[in-house]
């Protein structure tokens, strides 16, 4: 295995963003964080906006809308998570995510209003 | 300087996640593999319920009048009955006592009568939930750690596929003797047969929790009335209580009963719900059994006691019907003992899947860890024994004890719950402190010999040996727990002799140790 010496070296095979000297235990603490809470909240914000989005738009009911969209939210999330982690920007994985989450909750404040009026369909 | 391929960064996930989630995981496949039969595991722990399917069960009516004596002086909002099938020959009762505490009974499905409290979680109420909540109740912290080890066991499914670099050739590969060689094959092996059940599984697991893992979805779609998301979607009907004594006698749940099951065109009450018992608004739900179906949806039906006037009724819509097929396909309700069995060995292959994963990870350290002094190999081993061979051995002492302690004795159920946890707290002392190969040889001597006093305990004490259980096809259930004991107890056993037969490690040079393994 060419390139790979040392032991240390050798397990870090794979490690995205590995960090050197006092602070090499932030980049891997920063990586797990973005793919296990920023995953989350990119995929819940992503569920939350088609959840008041569909029923908006007159697609679905506010149920049927909502369940659809916290069932494929796990997909969603492990696409999201398995791309955090062979992102080889560190800085691309904690923005990403972030940006994500806010801009999705903030659409889907801004639609509730009018997916609650537009739940009940016939 | 280029980062790491996608394949590097998938093994770099695989190994990690796995072995940091995998004893967590180990515990949730275990408990899952048993709740498959955690009805003929009741009837095991409950040998008074071991009664057979009477041709002519007990009237509905019969029934209401044994529960009004049961409930008399509680302040139980709502008392609900699941209807005897063959797993489970008795009726189940659930309700809340004068403490408001939930309380089970069963009530013979013959006589109408109520059987004395069995004293035990069982399998439905210890097994099962620990495999969802881990019994970790605050907060659904429980569930959560659950929720993580599912998504992790998808992101596992997904990571493993992409690094196993000969999927087919290694399907045909076992090589036996080297434990860090057979471990892998066994992992590749057992990985790739079950890939689809375990990836299914997994997520219609999570799809059942939606509203525990997305509750800023809920909240942001249907903000505080969650009530109507549940009428919405699953036809959940309620009213408040009159706060007046009912002035009618009720009518006659038999008939509500006949009346569901022409609405169902034919399909079987399998849940009588009461709510507000004795109130003036006092109100019936039956769901639909979905014994002969695959689905989880129950399509209420809501009767007005005091008149019979159906209240409500409901059908899925197609999104709804679908998370409910999904959400039925986890919780296997249906009658099919071939799928039941199907799961069961899928749901060990997970099991192994997870052990073998350990054993491939440690097996690889082993030698270079102790060379550079690090503790890894020694922390990890102790987790796998204790997460693996320990678990076993705590659901073993919780079937003994079940059948050493008395019924009728106060807190044995408890007495039961914390036994499982002080044996399985003691198991990973053991893992730590004996040297590994001893002590997994010891851990699954233990295994083999709490599983056959547990066969033994229940002839003695029930008289349901496996010649009487064999040959009584109510007792088939029971005899099923049996054979399974006496079958791990011999696993078991060869598991043991072997570890104590051959050495364990082979010494392997790095170079060998490396070769056609994806983990690096």
């Amino acid at each position: 295995m060419p390139g790979l010496s040392g032991p240390r070296s050798a397990h870090c095979k794979g490690f995205p963003s590995a960090g050197s000297g006092r602070w090499r235990w932030l980049p891997i603490t920063l990586r797990i964080a973005a793919i296990v809470v920023g995953g989350y909240f990119a995929a819940a914000g992503l569920a939350s906006l088609a959840a008041v989005a569909l029923p908006a738009a007159g697609w679905l009911g506010r149920a049927d809308a909502l369940v659809l969209s916290a069932m494929l939210a796990f997909l969603a999330y492990l696409v999201i998570a398995l791309w955090l982690t062979a992102e080889r920007s560190l800085v691309r994985a904690c923005v990403v995510p972030s940006a994500i989450a806010i801009g999705a909750f903030g659409l889907a404040h801004l639609i509730a209003p009018a997916s609650a009026t537009g739940g009940v369909l016939p | 300087m280029t980062g790491p391929t996608f394949r590097e960064s998938m093994n770099w996930l695989h190994t990690w996640a796995g072995v940091v989630i995998g004893a967590l995981l180990f515990a949730i496949f275990w408990m899952g593999s048993l709740s498959v039969f955690d009805r003929e595991i009741d009837r095991w722990m409950m040998p008074m319920t071991r009664v057979p399917l009477p041709a002519e069960p007990a009237r509905l009516d019969t029934m209401m009048a044994s529960i009004g004596k049961l409930i008399e002086g509680t302040n139980t909002p709502r008392w609900f009955a699941v209807m005897p099938v063959d797993r489970a020959t008795v009726i189940q009762v659930y309700y809340r006592d004068k403490s408001g505490n939930s309380q089970r009974r069963h009530i013979d499905p013959a006589a109408g009568a109520v059987l004395p409290d069995q004293g035990t979680m069982g399998g439905t109420s210890f097994i099962f939930p620990f495999h969802f909540g881990l019994h970790l109740r605050a907060y659904d912290i429980g569930e959560w750690l659950v929720g993580l080890a599912g998504m992790t066991m998808l992101a596992l499914c997904v990571s493993g596929v992409v690094i196993h670099k000969r999927i087919f050739a290694d399907f045909f590969l076992l090589r036996i003797g080297k434990t860090q060689r057979t471990s892998l094959d066994l992992h590749n092996v057992a990985g790739v047969l079950g890939l689809p059940f375990h990836f299914i599984i997994t997520l219609s697991g999570l799809i059942i929790f939606i509203n525990t893992y997305w509750p800023s979805t809920f909240a942001i779609s249907y903000g505080a009335e969650k009530r109507l998301f549940n009428q919405e979607a699953y036809g959940n009907f309620s009213r408040p209580a009159a706060k007046i004594d009912a002035n009618s006698p009720p009518v006659s749940l038999d008939l509500l009963a006949a009346k569901a099951v022409e609405i169902w065109n034919g399909g079987q009450p399998g849940v009588v719900s009461l709510f507000n018992p004795g109130d003036a608004s006092s109100y019936v739900s039956m769901s639909r059994s979905n014994e002969d179906r695959v689905t989880k949806a129950s399509d209420p039906v809501y009767f007005d006691l005091a008149t019979g006037a159906v209240l409500s009724q409901h059908k899925s819509s197609s999104i709804i019907a679908t998370e409910r097929f999904i959400s039925g396909m986890h919780f296997i309700q249906f009658r099919h003992w071939t799928l039941r069995w199907i799961y069961f060995v899928l749901g060990l292959a997970g099991c192994v899947i997870i052990a073998t994963g350990f054993l491939f990870w440690l097996e690889s350290r082993r030698k270079r860890h102790a060379r550079l002094g690090l503790a890894g190999v020694r922390v990890v081993e102790g987790l796998t024994i204790g997460s693996v061979s320990g678990i076993i051995i705590a659901t073993a002492a919780f079937l003994v004890v079940n059948r050493i302690l008395p019924l009728g004795i106060a807190g044995r159920a408890s007495v039961e719950f914390w036994t499982f946890y002080a044996v399985w707290v003691l198991t990973f002392a053991h893992a730590w402190y004996r040297p590994n190969k001893q002590a997994w040889a010891e851990q699954c001597l233990a295994i083999a010999t709490l599983f056959i006093s547990a066969v033994s305990l229940n002839a003695a004490t029930t008289g349901d040996h496996l010649l009487r259980s064999l040959t009584h096809a109510y007792l088939w259930g029971v005899a099923g727990v049996d054979i399974l004991l006496l079958i791990g107890a011999g696993v078991a056993i060869m598991v043991a002799r072997r570890l104590g037969a051959t050495p364990m490690y082979v010494e392997a040079t790095p170079g060998v140790a490396r070769e056609g393994t994806p983990h690096a």
